[in-house]
């Protein structure tokens, strides 16, 4: 998701978009061998900026990259130098009810119905869904994206480990008031640059920052959960100029 | 930007991208095996400020509607035909440059063909118009399959639709693995694997036949109109030899070519070469500036 917009930033920062163990082109174990959860996702990717020697760093958290890139926050506030916001959701306010509701209800309890019902997320139309609802010019967005996230949730056994984590979600909804505590104490410099069309996370959630961060710029943008297909060049820009305004060293 | 859109063509829904402002000049990609307009994605936005492009994906391939094989003739006269019928639709046509790689050549000598004025300038791209182009990978169709085709010639050439083998068609011949990214051939596979898929490939494998007989049709083209043409040739292309981009210079002595250090796929890794190739291709030898 993030193919177009490495270029872009490219020139000014080191970029790194890890996949989530699980996801895209990292190692898939079956949920025999490895506990998936937000913590042990978030725990990976900790080692990975631990290898790769990241000291201090800024964060671009979309979706499940939020509640991951939170607790790299709440671990370690002192790395993090500012935070980008795509429709990263921190706030109850965020929720779009109608989509999440079947994912509570599957939280509260795991049977054959609310199981089924979560289900659905894993088929191809309802990951179309996820890139055109919300989309002013649907022409704009690249079929190989939910293409490509089909074929990784069809392989053999990613079933189970997606339903491990949508099983999960609702420990970060426990993790929010931890997360604007920390919003509030650090004043970490925010953008909130929000598909505004979202069908998964409503702007109340990206206008929601400013009760915690006064400074918090917040930016609704034409477009839906995956923004960036559809207007990169806009998203590269707020970023490149907020982080320009942030003083790094500190 | 580019943009993703869908006309009807044949009576199919075709799929293809587009870049670039209405008004520039024309450039048609044409595409190959196995992949689909996909391999242009990089080449549609570092030209679209100098080019008007578009880029079909075949039936049988990418995003464009696969008809049963069982009732629909998998040739390349028929995907030529959706083709221009696609280009016309969209109203494409008239003096442009075309990009051929792979089977794009087959179905841009077709188009050629039908319309010669359309040919103002051409990029070709590992795609093959001489016998000593093909490389040992040809052999089970060249001298296989071509000769009788059954259930037992097929077989071996179904390999060239799984993973290891797709994958390394990208590979192969490519210097620097870590520049290719795995999205394409998992692309690819994805499309190889709705069923029917392997049937549509394995007629295009056997009707290719068709085009091997066509080369001497097509190289005494080159030879009488002497098209202005630009060749890149990955040297290391699993299905083409060098000798097959050698070999364009013997009717096209005027031809430019640049020899990569490449596969099949040379646009994957050596995009700034082919682009600013194009580029001043265009205004050196095409425009004369």
């Amino acid at each position: 998701m993030f193919r177009n917009l490495i270029p872009l930033l490219a020139e000014r920062y080191r970029v790194i978009a890890p996949d989530h163990l699980g996801f895209g082109l990292s190692d898939a174990p079956s949920i025999d061998q490895f506990d998936y959860s937000f913590e042990s996702l978030a725990g990976l990717t900790k080692e990975l900026l631990d290898h790769l020697e990241v000291d201090r760093f800024s964060m671009y958290v979309h979706d499940y990259g939020a509640p991951i890139g939170w607790r790299l926050a709440l671990d370690q506030p002192e790395r993090i130098w500012a935070i980008v916001s795509q429709n990263g959701n921190a706030y109850e306010q965020g929720f779009e009810q109608e989509f999440w509701e079947p994912v509570w209800a599957y939280a509260r309890d795991g049977n054959e119905e609310t199981e089924a019902a979560v289900r659905g997320a894993f088929q191809l139309e309802n990951i179309r869904w996820q890139y055109l609802h919300g989309e002013p010019d649907v022409s704009l967005v690249a079929p190989e994206t939910w293409l490509q996230d089909h074929q990784r949730v069809n392989r053999a056994g990613n079933d189970l480990v997606q339903l491990r984590l949508t099983k999960d979600y609702i420990s970060n909804v426990q993790l929010y008031p931890s997360v604007q505590s920390f919003f509030r104490e650090t004043q970490v410099p925010l953008l909130a640059a929000w598909g505004r069309g979202d069908g998964i996370f409503v702007p109340d959630g990206a206008r929601a920052f400013a009760a915690d961060l006064s400074s918090a710029r917040i930016e609704l943008i034409d477009g839906g959960h995956f923004v960036l297909e559809s207007s990169v060049e806009i998203v590269a820009q707020l970023m490149n100029d907020f982080l320009s305004t942030v003083d790094r060293r500190k | 930007m580019t943009t993703f859109n869908t006309v009807n063509a044949g009576g199919l829904d075709v799929f293809y991208r587009e870049a670039g402002d209405p008004s520039a000049p024309k450039l048609l990609l044409l595409g190959g095996f196995p992949s689909s307009s996909h391999q242009f994605r990089n080449v549609l936005d570092a030209l679209a400020g100098t080019f008007h492009m578009v880029s079909f994906d075949y039936p049988g391939f990418g995003n464009t509607e696969m008809p049963d094989p069982g009732t629909w003739d998998y040739t390349f006269d028929h995907l030529a035909d959706v083709v221009d019928e696609a280009l016309q639709a969209i109203g494409f046509t008239g003096p442009m440059g075309l990009y051929m790689q792979d089977y794009g050549g087959p179905i841009g000598n077709r188009l050629i063909s039908k319309h010669p004025d359309w040919l103002q300038w051409q990029v070709i791209q590992n795609a093959n118009t001489y016998e000593e182009g093909f490389t040992a990978a040809w052999d089970g169709i060249r001298h296989v399959l071509w000769a009788n085709r059954n259930a037992e010639t097929e077989a071996p050439l179904e390999a060239f639709l799984e993973h290891d083998t797709v994958k390394a068609i990208y590979l192969t011949g490519t210097k620097d693995p870590s520049r290719m990214t795995p999205d394409n051939w998992n692309m690819d596979l994805w499309f190889l694997a709705r069923p029917g898929a392997h049937r549509v490939q394995l007629d295009l494998f056997y009707d290719y036949r068709t085009n091997a007989a066509l080369y001497p049709d097509w190289q005494e083209r080159l030879r009488l109109t002497q098209p202005k043409t630009l060749i890149f040739w990955g040297q290391g292309d699993i299905f083409f030899t060098p000798e097959g981009g050698d070999a364009y210079l013997r009717d096209l002595p005027d031809a430019t070519l640049i020899k990569l250090d490449a596969g099949h796929f040379a646009i994957e890794d050596h995009l700034d070469e082919i682009v600013d190739g194009i580029r001043s291709f265009y205004s050196k030898d095409v425009l004369g500036k």
